[in-house]
């Protein structure tokens, strides 16, 4: 598969997040603001689960968010 | 030093469980190792097409206190009508043709998996199934997650392999062989004190029987044809997500965007922008939207005017389009271990939206999903 040029850049992105992974230190006491329920990475599990298995069965794209999870024959 | 309020030594305390992100399974073992969740979720399509009627339940169990057991089970009643292949309409518009109302199944799945914390790492093994009249999963899969930097950054990865089964209504015991691997890395920071971002990029290669079994292509010049693809498939995705409080609005704003491409020749894209506030009394909101683009498979046309070669899908969901939808939701924390979230999703699909290739009008429908989960932590 030959992968496109906005592919390219966004696994740079990646692999740069990676490299710059350790360079930003927010104390604990800082957090308080990132521990805010509003401010949860991932919605309810039950939501993510069943919006990501509509997306797959209507949609030709992916996403990544993980993996695991078994098929079904979604018409 | 000055004394710490309860209210910030919670959230401190809470904060010191972040990221804890990227994998499912992976929930950072917290105050409350009992969790039960369970959700009725509804989805229909315009045009009297399909409508699925979903349960799901799940647990999870503390083994000790560094070991969780968790638990998951879903039931999916889907009836209705779905598109089987397009034909030429009155003035030469090309329409759809579905099935009668009569499709019918009850699809069960269900995951048990085991997650151990060491240290700053956890692992997660999981095992899973589904079975419906003509389909069948079994999966693997293994997650890891480290955190780092006093946990101002998570890493992590996960491998998933399953072993699928398709039939037929008319060859019910005639399942044939799809397999998939799939292969995921992540990686979230902290970027201050009110921003964080997690990048991601997954990989899958799935091949055998991929075609769908109930899906015809119209040659003009004489018959139906079964749909017929690849044996092989190659995706790979990126996804980021932003997530930023905003004091003047005092809302956090969750900004998603994903990339993929696939050896069928299909790209997509899609954002998703959500605002998130909260208000008195243990309420959370959310509202937003979503939009999602793709480009058409090499190999899909909406109807044939000679014979094609040996591949060849009108299926809708290969050809180019597009769509946009809301979202919306409210979850109520009613007491200190109980919660009830409800949420609503309504998307409408459109041809002329699509990022490249061929697509069709008469593919165009909506379709929304709306649910209602009850949680709670012990």
């Amino acid at each position: 598969m030959r992968m496109s040029r906005r592919h390219s850049l966004a696994c740079s992105a990646v692999l740069a997040l990676f490299a710059l992974a350790g360079c930003a230190t927010v104390q604990p006491w800082e957090r308080g603001t990132l521990a805010k329920p509003a401010m949860a990475i991932e919605d309810p599990v039950h939501e993510t689960t069943q919006k990501l298995r509509t997306y797959s069965a209507k949609e030709g794209g992916a996403a990544a968010t993980g993996v695991g999870g078994g098929g079904c024959g979604c018409n | 030093m000055a004394a710490i309020s309860p209210r910030l030594a919670a959230l401190t305390a809470a904060a010191m469980a972040l990221p804890g992100v990227h994998v499912r399974a992976a929930d950072a073992p917290g105050e409350n190792p009992w969790a039960v969740d369970a959700t009725h979720l509804e989805y229909s399509e315009s045009g009297h097409r399909m409508s699925v009627r979903v349960n799901q339940a799940s647990a999870n169990v503390p083994l000790g206190e560094n070991i969780q057991l968790k638990g998951n089970f879903i039931q999916d009643l889907m009836s209705g009508a779905s598109p089987i292949f397009n034909a030429p309409g009155p003035g030469g518009k090309t329409q759809q043709v579905l099935t009668g109302a009569s499709v019918f199944d009850n699809r069960k799945a269900g995951d048990i998996g085991i997650s151990a914390s060491f240290g700053d790492g956890q692992a997660t093994l999981r095992q899973g199934w589904s079975k419906e009249n003509d389909y069948k999963s079994r999966w693997n899969s293994i997650e890891g997650r480290w955190d780092l930097n006093q946990k101002s950054t998570t890493l992590a990865a996960g491998v998933a392999f399953s072993d699928d089964g398709v039939s037929s209504h008319d060859a019910p015991d005639d399942f044939q062989t799809r397999l998939k691997r799939d292969l995921f890395v992540g990686v979230t920071q902290v970027l201050n004190e009110r921003s964080l971002v997690a990048v991601s990029l997954a990989h899958s290669y799935t091949n055998g029987f991929l075609s769908d079994p109930y899906k015809l292509v119209f040659v003009q010049s004489g018959g139906l044809l079964p749909d017929a693809r690849p044996g092989h498939r190659q995706q790979t995705a990126v996804t980021a997500k932003y997530i930023t409080y905003i004091p003047a609005i005092d809302s956090a704003l969750h900004l998603t965007g994903s990339l993929s491409s696939d050896s069928w020749g299909i790209h997509s894209g899609a954002l998703e922008l959500q605002w998130k506030k909260e208000l008195p009394a243990e309420w959370l909101v959310n509202a937003g939207g979503r939009y999602y683009t793709q480009s058409s498979a090499d190999f899909y046309a909406p109807l044939y005017l000679s014979q094609p070669g040996d591949l060849h899908s009108s299926d809708y969901r290969v050809a180019g389009f597009g769509s946009i939808g809301w979202l919306a939701g409210v979850t109520k924390q009613v007491t200190p271990n109980f919660s009830v979230q409800i949420a609503a999703e309504r998307t409408y699909r459109r041809s002329a939206l699509r990022s490249g290739g061929v697509g069709i009008d008469a593919d165009n429908y909506i379709w929304g999903l709306y649910l209602v989960t009850l949680q709670a932590r012990f």
